[in-house]
């Protein structure tokens, strides 16, 4: 029962019991006697009433206030330990909703903390390595231990263009994740746009000999931001090729516009990903398999970065990956958004 | 834009409205064509007969002298009723504040100019959807126009202006309700209508981006046209398919 329809019951349920007490008194008192004696019964009679009312409204406030107060207790319990748990008070009415929707939000706190330091703690990671190298370079040229070659140079400029691009790539993330993500669409044939792409990465491709082809590809306009989608596709054909092992092949699908969407599948012939590990690779800093990541030269953000893109245009990007046979990203993009 | 063809000619066309003292003329002579696939727009200060100009060439208002033809109809001689069954077959309408019936759904307010031609309900029902997949508001069409955001119901109100694929969609200030977001996603829709279907576009507007869309721009002043401008990087871009 509602606070309120509770509060409603109590009052409706006092008054009519004290106006039945009063009528009964009353009636008991009101015929005989003179009239001082009268005067005192209507006295008492008021007191009674009074007492009776004052006595049900204060047991109702304490009923209704005890569960208030069980509220509060609990909740500044959890606000100064800072540990998740549940508060748990019973019924249905106003109170009872709020500890829920309290529960929720304290819930969705620690979360976004926890994902935060999540965040710092792998960004502090991601960012150590190249970093270390870069002092350690620098460190032995300063002792005079390594001469000052161009050669020894190139590398450190790596290091910090890995670095950048990482810092550019979190900065892209989380403004995609706020939802601020600005997009300049316009009208692009995305056929277009996926050779565009493929012939970034044929010598990539021809080098370590995988097959990079682009099959069905229909001229289909779709109204999205050129470069995001430019960078979305780079990072899936680029993880396929960089994942799919010499002599491999991955292959590009276009479907055509059908309800409103076209579908890109980028198909390669790598190692998979593992049933228990594929939830998370659109996670950041996720890799499917540590051992190769950084000499991959990935930073871990490609596939986050991807999927954020992809939704912001109000598309999908699943995944579907067999271990040992390949795996396969499937891109849904409205060819006008609704939003 | 293959065919270049003339669409709609308007010949010294004038528009007064009142009589004696009182008469104004809204439009003064004025000739004017419109080719097919073009995109015109028309510009020009408040009260300069912008609209009057727009009615005059849409058969909506009668002209007072001059004439309109479409396709060598002359549509300013056509009898009212003619004129109405002619309209809802050729030509489609964008109104600034978007127009739509408010009690109907954003598919049934598409449907309208097909069940106005007697198409039938479900074959309407159909194309209405492509006309909203088109538009990108499919998953909208069962909404009421009070649920949707400015654009999306100028955008319903664009689907319904092509829902019957005419030969024109006059616009008069379509995006004068609009913010700069929803303004270029509806202009960049025309844009795209306009080189897939080959539907001409009249558009009244203030806004100079929105002109940025016309191959051609005419500018008016006082009932008058007094000078026009092509874009050339459009008329380049429009020529090939």
């Amino acid at each position: 029962m509602k606070q309120r329809t509770k509060l409603a019951v109590a009052i409706g349920v006092t008054a009519a019991f004290a106006a039945i007490a009063a009528v009964v008194l009353g009636y008991a008192w009101g015929s005989h006697g003179d009239a001082g004696s009268r005067s005192l019964q209507y006295a008492l009679m008021l007191l009674f009433l009074f007492l009776l009312i004052g006595g049900t409204a204060s047991w109702v406030a304490l009923l209704l206030s005890s569960r208030m107060q069980q509220l509060v207790a609990e909740a500044r319990q959890v606000s100064q330990t800072g540990i998740e748990k549940d508060i748990q008070v019973g019924g249905e009415d106003e109170i009872a909703e709020l500890a829920v929707l309290f529960n929720r939000v304290s819930r969705e706190w620690i979360q976004g903390e926890e994902a935060r330091n999540q965040l710092v703690s792998d960004a502090a990671h991601e960012l150590r390595t190249p970093v270390a190298i870069l002092r350690g370079h620098l460190e032995t040229m300063l002792k005079g231990a390594m001469e000052l070659k161009r050669e020894n140079l190139v590398s450190l400029l790596d290091e910090t263009k890995r670095m950048s691009r990482l810092i550019q790539e979190l900065q892209q993330l989380s403004l995609a994740e706020a939802g601020k993500l600005r997009l300049d669409r316009e009208w692009i044939d995305i056929n277009l746009l996926l050779r565009e792409v493929v012939d970034i990465f044929s010598v990539e491709a021809e080098e370590k000999q995988i097959g990079l082809s682009e099959l069905d590809a229909l001229a289909c306009e779709v109204y999205c931001d050129p470069s995001r989608m430019k960078q979305t596709l780079i990072n899936l054909i680029g993880n396929a090729i960089r994942y799919t092992p010499e002599g491999g092949k991955v292959e590009i699908r276009q479907t055509t516009e059908q309800d409103g969407h076209i579908q890109i599948e980028v198909a390669d012939t790598g190692p998979g990903i593992a049933a228990d590990k594929l939830p998370y690779i659109f996670h950041r800093f996720y890799r499917a398999d540590d051992s190769r990541s950084r000499s991959a030269g990935g930073t871990g953000l490609g596939l986050a970065i991807a999927k954020q893109f992809v939704e912001a245009h109000g598309g999908t990007l699943n995944v579907a990956s067999e271990v040992g046979r390949g795996t396969l990203f499937v891109l849904r993009l409205p060819v006008f958004p609704a939003a | 834009m293959n065919d270049q063809s003339v669409l709609l000619e308007a010949q010294a066309v004038r528009k007064i409205y009142g009589i004696g003292d009182q008469a104004i003329e809204a439009v003064k002579n004025v000739n004017f064509e419109l080719r097919r696939g073009e995109i015109v727009s028309i510009m020009g200060p408040s009260g300069c007969g912008k609209t009057t100009l727009l009615n005059c060439l849409a058969g909506m208002d009668d002209v007072t002298t001059g004439s309109v033809r479409m396709e060598g109809i002359q549509v300013s001689g056509l009898s009212e009723r003619a004129r109405d069954a002619f309209r809802a077959k050729y030509l489609g309408f964008v109104f600034q504040f978007y127009n739509l019936v408010p009690v109907l759904s954003a598919a049934e307010n598409v449907e309208l100019p097909l069940l106005c031609n007697g198409i039938a309900r479900s074959a309407a029902r159909e194309r209405a959807l492509q006309a909203l997949t088109r538009v990108g508001l499919r998953d909208r069409a069962n909404h009421r126009p009070d649920e949707l955001s400015g654009g999306q119901q100028q955008r319903v109100a664009l689907a319904r202006a092509i829902v019957h694929q005419p030969r024109i969609v006059f616009a008069d200030e379509p995006t004068g309700a609009l913010d700069g977001d929803s303004n270029a996603m509806v202009m960049d829709l025309i844009d795209h209508i306009n080189r897939h279907d080959g539907i001409s576009f009249v558009i009244v507007t203030h806004n100079p981006k929105v002109s940025g869309y016309a191959h051609r721009t005419l500018y008016m002043d006082s009932g008058k046209l007094i000078s026009e401008r092509r874009s050339a990087a459009i008329e380049e871009r429009a020529v090939t398919p």
